[in-house]
Parts: C-alpha cells; structure tokens; sequence
C-alpha cells in the first residue's frame, strides 16, 4: 500500500469504475410461497420483492467478490498491480480467519495492495466502505482503492424455514475504484453515524464466544438472523431521508438538485416513504429490491453499478446515496459523478 | 501553514484480567514440553473471568484511555474496534455496543478485520480520516481478544506461542507533538492465506454442520491448519521464505517513507509471540534484544491485535521509552499480512 502520512488531504476522490454481480440462480416468491407459509402477493405489497438471487453451493464470498471486482477495475481501466489497498465490507466471510480481502487480493492478482476486512452491521457497510476508501485517497493514503461490499446472506445466516426473514434477503456484491480527480467534484461529501444504544437489535447469538456452537444450538433458531423488524423500520425511515439532507446540504446544494438517490434496498415501502420524505418523485430513484431482494452490504453499489450501466447516471449529475441497518449504523454520500477525463 | 496538522498518540489504555494462569501449572495437562516452553520463553498468560467477554474489555481499555488523556467521549469522532480471534456472537454490532458504552455518542464506529496487524491498519485509516476530514479531531482504536474452549485452546493453537487475555486503546489526535506517528507500512501477500485457515471448517466456503461441531472441527488450531494445508518441508520453507521477505520488504518500506535507517531506531515494539521470532525480528531491526518489547511476552503472552498498543504503553510504563526515541511497531499474522509504523517520541 502506498502510504504518504504527511499528504495534506488535497486530494479529491470520485468513483473511478463500478460493477456488480449476482448470483445466476434466481428464488421467485412463488418458489418460496412453495415451501414456507407465504405468497407472492404478500412479499410484493410488504417488500416490494419479486424474486431474489442466492449463491451456488461453489461460490464463497471471495469469489463473488472477484466477479464484483474485476469488472469494476475493466471500467475503470485500472489494472490489479495499480491498487494500493482493498477494503472488502461483509458479514459473513470464506473463513473466521484469515480476512477474505486477503484472498480477494491473490485471486485479482493486485499485488501491491494492503487489504483488510470491514463490518458494520452489513447493510450500512456499502455507503460506510465507499467513505473509507474516499477518506484513504482524499488523505494522499492511496491512490486508488478498490472497495467491495456485499454478502452470500443466504448460507449460513438465514432460516429457510422461518418467513419473517427469509423472503428479505439475497445475495451480491458490488465493488468500485476510487481514485484522484482533478478538481473538487466526484464523492463530496459523507456522513457515517452510530446509534449504539440499539446495537442488540439485529444479531445472530450463536457461534461466538458467549454461545458457542454446540449440538443442541445448531439447529436452533439461535444460529440465524434475529431482529426486530418494527425498531428497524421506524429507524430506517427516520434517518434514510435525513442523511441524505445532511450530505447535500454538507456538500452546498438542496435535495431538489439531486439527479438521482440511490437508498439501501431494504424494503421498497421504506425507499417510497424517504422519497415521499425529501419531497422527489420516485422517478429520482433507482431500486433493484423487486430483482434482487435485499443484498444487504451490496445492494446500494449494486443498484449504483446497474444505474452507470444501463446509461441512467451521466457526467455530472448529482447522486446522493443512503445506507441504514444493523448497529444500528447508517451513512449518506453525496457524488458529482464523474467522466474519464476528471480522473489524475 | 498547512491546512492539517500532524497527527499523533494522545493517550493509550489497556485492560488485562486479573486471573494469572502458568505454563508449568498445565504443562501436563496439554502435555507442552519443556523444550518448547523454552523456545516460546512465555511463562504465565491473563485469563479472563467466565462472566467477562470481549467488549468489557474493551469498553475498560476504551475507558482507561479516556481517562489518561482526560478525553470527554462527546470529543470522539471515529472508533476502530479489531479483534482477530472469534466474535462474542456469530453477527453482533460490538462497535456500537463500545461506543454506546463509553457515552462516544457522536461517533461513527466500524470493525476493521485483519490479522494480528489490525490495529495497525485502524492506525492508518484514523490517520487518514483525520488528514482527509477537517472536522475529525479524535479517534479512538480498541481491540480485545478472548481465547476461549471450545473454540480454541489457548496452550496449543500453535507451536510458536501461548494466547493470553487482554484489551489495549489508543486514542490519536491532530496537532500532537509528543508522539507523532512518522509513517505506517502495510502490506499483504495474500498468495500465504491457505496456510492457517482458522478454524477448519465454517465461513461460506465450507458451512459449519451438525457434524462438524461433534467431531470437534469448527475449532482454532494453527498447528492443524498448517498441517493440513503445508503438504512438505519444502513448502514449509517455501512459505517461510515469501514471510522473512515480506517483513523486510515492510520495514524497508516503512525506513525509505521516513526517511532513516535501521541505525536510527531506538525502540522496537512487536506482538509477544514465541521469543525465537521475537529474537529473529530484532535481527532483521539489528536491535538489541534489551531495547525491545520481548520481555512482556514472559508475562502476558500473544493476546493477538491488543499487543503492539499494551506493549508501547506498558513499556513507556516502565521508564523504557525516552524522549526523542524513534520507536518501530511491527506485527504481523494470518492472510500473510504485515505492518510496521513508525513513531516519534
């Protein structure tokens, strides 16, 4: 990793090059109204989810990962060798130890980067990571960063048979280089927050020190998702609009500005309810919940990613995203998105 | 004047638990000989209390830092918390438990995952979210570490040293100039990461089952990862090659960012594993063995990433830190990754 401790945080950081990727298998609502108490009509008008893509039993995190990854780096015309660090934001991850980032790092061959691990309560950590990654370049840490987010939720974190979680979530990964720009544009602005007093609310208790696997838990409720879906909801509505408020205003411009705001794709009812909240018409969004359901850490780089690539977000415009989950964190990020031409 | 001041070490604080358990009391037991406690030199290890879990201890290392720099929480704007070893639950926000805890109300928080080395690399991000952001004045590095069966045995994870308990905090600053952090050097040769694979089995690459938690798999041993995964002597040697070249490459790295040589360097603070590789890194320093952080490694034994930070405070404890010392961090583990810092004081 190149590292410049004395740099005096002159530099400005835009996202360079963005990709994706989910998984092939695709898990409609009818195929789950098929082995659990539920149906499509419900998972549609509660969730906004249509069909959801879960990982093949040969993928691991790493290799979702590289998908992500070098997809981001071919948009970005930067080659493995030229990243100076990778940030990889997960729950769950190939093994305990060591950190998947290091992994990620052999497969893409960027070998000249450092690596480490980050995990914030998995959902807030695509907004979370992109701010680290701006805050190493921005610093004159790094030149370019690689940062990659997302989760195989569906392994070994969910209950299949428990329906107030499994028809949430499914699984991807977004990634995207951050490197130096010219001039004050690209990622202005970032806020990341913590409300610690709810850190209890969304947990998996069993598998660590206080509840170690045993015989009797492991097929227990105890070794998947709990949360408390009201307090996640009056939280996700309160702050999703609010940060977005902060970074614009942060930034020195007004949410009517905005081109587009991209918010974590967690319910399709919470992204309305923010819309409804900043005031915009649903047509400033871009979700992929009803595709995708919720990737957690991947689904705003994700939805940010398939927005750059069907031609939606353009030079210039002004994109703000919101991320919120598990901590409970959230984070916004204010973007003036950028060509070719404004990179060093 | 530049628009960032330095950045630096304000305060540190540690935890360690009371309970002291030796080497020579379960020598039997795990059936350790006597040529390996010689070769590891740690005599005795912390042990947490049944009732104690990775967080108290931070939350009492996070408090004691406070408190040593007279820090008011409201004041801290970031919190790195680290570990290496397995979390109090399988997905828990300790993060946020810690800055809810100590009342750092106005704190972002996050878990940075690496190895031994992570508090090394939270090092450089609060570094560079201080220099990158005029509003972060004060950010806050914790770790904790707790090896506990039935996920791991403290005596007999590994050949090279004892696991001990413990927790240590740091919290940086802009404008300081006591202790100024000169440069960081963080590498990764992720090519190394087949090698401990801790523990066996669980992660997304190999989902942890029923079976697997009754034969006993779903457990840490470096000793069985590397048996495992190091097919021969060759590769042993091999692989402990591409380690000695990354440690040097990361300490050359670090001399050529600051400018000075290993001449310069007053102080060397590493992790406390076995004394053989404590002596076989203050070679590659060319330090003497009396002007290292090797004699805590007797009495507290590798606690994992809490190490480097206890063992700069402990040692500045101990009258052993003078003013004007040029003193190198180095730490290092599974992935392979590596880090070094260097800091004025």
């Amino acid at each position: 990793m190149e590292v410049n401790i004395h740099a005096n945080g002159n530099y400005f950081a835009g996202i360079k090059g963005i990709g994706h990727y989910v998984p092939k298998n695709i898990v409609t609502n009818d195929d789950l109204a098929e082995k659990i108490d539920t149906s499509d009509e419900w998972i549609r008008s509660k969730l906004g989810i249509e069909a959801r893509r879960l990982a093949d039993d040969t993928e691991a995190l790493s290799d979702i990962a590289i998908k992500a990854a070098q997809r981001a780096l071919e948009n970005a015309k930067v080659k493995p060798e030229e990243i100076d660090l990778i940030i990889l934001a997960r729950l769950d991850p190939d093994h305990l130890s060591p950190a998947t980032s290091c992994l990620v790092q052999s497969k893409l061959g960027a070998k000249n980067a450092g690596t480490f691990d980050l995990s914030v309560g998995g959902c807030p950590g695509s907004v979370y990571s992109l701010a680290v990654g701006a805050d190493f370049v921005k610093s004159g840490a790094c030149k370019n960063v690689l940062v990659i987010s997302g989760d195989i939720n569906s392994r070994n974190m969910i209950n299949w048979s428990d329906r107030n979680t499994c028809c949430f979530f499914g699984d991807g990964i977004g990634a995207a280089v951050i490197s130096r720009i010219k001039e004050d544009k690209g990622i202005k602005s970032y806020q990341l927050n913590v409300a610690g007093d709810k850190y209890h609310v969304v947990e998996i208790p069993a598998g660590g020190t206080v509840l170690p696997l045993n015989k009797e838990n492991i097929n227990s409720n105890e070794r998947y998702f709990r949360m408390d879906g009201k307090a996640v909801w009056k939280f996700a509505i309160t702050v999703g609009a609010e940060v977005v408020e902060d970074v614009t205003r942060m930034a020195g411009t007004s949410v009517q500005d905005l081109d587009l705001v991209i918010f974590h794709q967690a319910n399709i009812n919470i992204v309305k309810n923010c819309m409804e909240e900043l005031q915009l018409p649903m047509e400033k969004t871009y979700t992929t919940i009803e595709k995708y359901g919720n990737t957690g850490g991947g689904s705003v780089t994700i939805s940010l990613s398939e927005a750059v690539e069907k031609g939606i977000i353009k030079s210039g415009d002004k994109i703000a995203l919101s991320a919120f989950g598990a901590g409970l964190a959230w984070a916004g990020m204010y973007i003036e998105w950028c060509d070719e031409s404004d990179f060093l | 004047m530049s628009m960032f001041q330095d950045v630096g070490i304000f305060s540190m604080g540690s935890y360690i638990p009371e309970k002291v358990v030796s080497v020579h009391d379960v020598k039997e037991k795990y059936n350790i000989s006597d040529e390996l406690i010689n070769k590891v030199q740690v005599e005795q290890v912390h042990v947490a209390a049944d009732d104690e879990f990775q967080t108290d201890m931070a939350i009492k290392a996070a408090k004691d830092a406070m408190e040593n720099g007279n820090v008011d929480p409201e004041e801290i704007d970031l919190i790195i918390y680290s570990y290496i070893s397995w979390p109090e639950h399988f997905i828990y926000a300790d993060y946020a438990k810690i800055q809810h805890e100590i009342g750092a109300k106005n704190a972002a928080a996050f878990r940075l995952e690496q190895s031994c080395n992570a508090q090394l690399m939270a090092l450089e991000y609060g570094c560079a979210k201080i220099l990158s952001d005029p509003n972060v004045n004060t950010v806050l590095l914790v770790s904790a570490e707790m090896w506990k069966e039935p996920l791991v045995n403290r005596w007999t994870c590994s050949d090279g040293m004892f696991l001990g308990d413990g927790a240590s905090a740091v919290i940086l600053r802009k404008g300081i100039k006591d202790h100024k952090i000169l440069g960081i050097s963080n590498k990764t040769e992720g090519s190394l990461n087949y090698i401990w694979r801790i523990p066996l089995v669980g992660g997304t690459k190999t989902p942890v089952t029923p079976e697997h938690v009754e034969q006993g798999l779903y457990f840490g041993s470096m000793i069985e990862s590397a048996r495992h995964n190091l097919k021969d002597e060759a590769e042993r040697r091999e692989v402990a090659d591409k380690i000695i070249k990354l440690n040097l490459q990361t300490l050359d790295d670090l001399f050529k960012k600051i400018n000075k040589t290993k001449k310069d360097v007053n102080k060397l603070i590493y992790y406390n594993v076995g004394g053989h590789f404590l002596k076989k890194i203050a070679g590659m320093v060319e330090i003497p063995m009396e002007k290292t952080s090797a004699y805590l490694a007797k009495e507290y034994g590798h606690m994992g990433v809490p190490d480097v930070f206890f063992n700069l405070q402990k040692m500045q404890k101990d009258g052993k830190i003078e003013k004007g010392d040029l003193v190198v961090l180095f730490n290092g583990g599974t992935g392979y990754s590596v880090s070094s810092a260097a800091i004025q004081f």
